[in-house]
C-alpha cells in the first residue's frame, strides 16, 4: 500500500493537494518490495484511487507525504473497538509532526510496520504542512474504504 | 512538547514499552491529577524503580507538557496481556530513521509527474 499526498503549485500560481492510493495485493499489481523505502519511486503498486484538481505534469512540488505499508498491515492494524481505521491512523500518525518538529527534512519515520516520508521546502511550517497532507491522504483512504465496503 | 507527545516520549525513555493517557471513560475515582494519569504496560514490579528513574530524567519537560505532576500506573506483563491485549498489541511508537537523501526527492527541485500510475514526482528539467 502506498498512500501519498503532495502540495503542488501551477505556473499560474494555483495550488492543489493531490492524493493517490496504490495497492500491492491487488490483481494486476506488482509485489511489495523487500525495501519499503523504494516504493514511492520504484515500486508504487497499482493506482486504485486519486483525488486532484490540477492536471498533473510540470507543477512545482511544495511538499509531499508518502505512507508505505504492506496492504494487510495497513488494513488490519486497527484495534478492535476503534471507531474507524482512518481515525486510528490519524491518531497514530498525527503526533509524528510534533515528534519531528525542529528536525531537518526529509523526515523518515517508522511507525510499527508503516513508513512515513515527509519532505517540504525549507521556508514552510513543517508541522502544519505535515498535518495538512496527512489529512488529505487519509481523506482519500477513507473515501476508498467506504467505496470498497459498498461494493 | 505538547500533551499528545508525552506517552511517546515516555515510551522512548523506557525501552519502547506501550504507554498511553488513561482513556477518560476508564478513569475511576476523583483525585488530583486524574487527567494527568499515564498507564505504562509490560512493566513488572522488579523493573518499575528503574523505569521511574528513567522517566525522572525528563520529568520537568514532561510535566510541563502534561500541565502538572504525572500520575503513573504500571501494569505487569501478565496484567497487560490479560486485560489490555488489544492496546498492547496495536501500540505503535513512531521513531525517526535515517534515509539516504537521494531517495527522498527535494521538493525544491521536483515537479509532479504526468503519469498517474506513479511515481508522482520527478526532478524538474531545470534541476536536472
Amino acid at each position: 500500500m502506498y498512500l501519498t499526498a503532495q502540495h503542488v503549485r501551477s505556473r499560474a500560481g494555483e495550488d492543489d493537494y493531490q492524493s493517490y492510493l496504490h495497492l500491492h495485493n491487488f490483481p494486476g499489481s506488482e509485489a511489495f518490495p523487500k525495501d519499503p523505502l523504494t516504493v514511492p519511486q520504484s515500486h508504487p503498486g497499482l493506482m486504485v484511487s486519486k483525488r486532484l484538481r490540477l492536471k498533473p505534469g510540470g507543477n512545482g512540488v511544495l511538499s509531499y507525504l508518502d505512507i508505505v505499508a504492506h496492504d494487510a498491515w495497513w488494513t488490519q492494524a486497527c484495534p478492535p473497538g476503534s471507531s474507524s481505521s482512518t481515525e486510528w491512523w490519524r491518531q497514530t500518525l498525527e503526533p509524528i509532526g510534533d515528534l519531528m518538529e525542529g528536525k531537518s527534512v526529509p523526515w523518515t519515520v517508522e511507525a510499527g510496520e508503516v513508513f512515513v516520508i515527509f519532505n517540504a521546502g525549507a521556508l514552510m511550517s513543517h508541522v502544519s504542512e505535515y498535518k495538512d497532507l496527512l489529512g488529505v491522504a487519509l481523506g482519500l483512504w477513507d473515501e476508498w474504504r467506504a467505496r470498497s465496503a459498498g461494493r | 512538547m505538547n500533551r499528545a507527545l508525552v506517552p511517546l516520549v515516555v515510551s522512548d525513555l523506557i525501552e519502547g514499552r506501550p504507554v498511553r493517557w488513561v482513556p477518560t471513560n476508564r478513569l475511576v475515582g476523583d483525585y488530583d491529577g486524574r487527567e494527568r494519569t499515564l498507564q505504562i504496560f509490560n512493566a513488572d514490579p522488579r523493573d518499575q524503580r528503574r523505569l521511574l528513574d528513567e522517566i525522572d530524567k525528563q520529568r520537568g519537560p514532561l510535566e510541563e507538557a502534561a500541565g502538572g505532576p504525572l500520575v503513573i500506573i504500571f501494569h505487569s506483563v501478565k496484567q497487560s496481556t490479560e486485560r489490555y491485549a488489544d492496546f498492547v498489541r496495536y501500540f505503535v511508537r513512531p521513531r525517526g530513521i535515517e534515509m539516504p537523501r537521494a531517495v527522498a526527492l527535494s521538493p525544491e527541485t521536483c515537479v509532479d509527474a504526468e503519469d498517474e500510475g506513479g511515481p508522482h514526482r520527478r526532478p524538474s528539467a531545470v534541476a536536472a
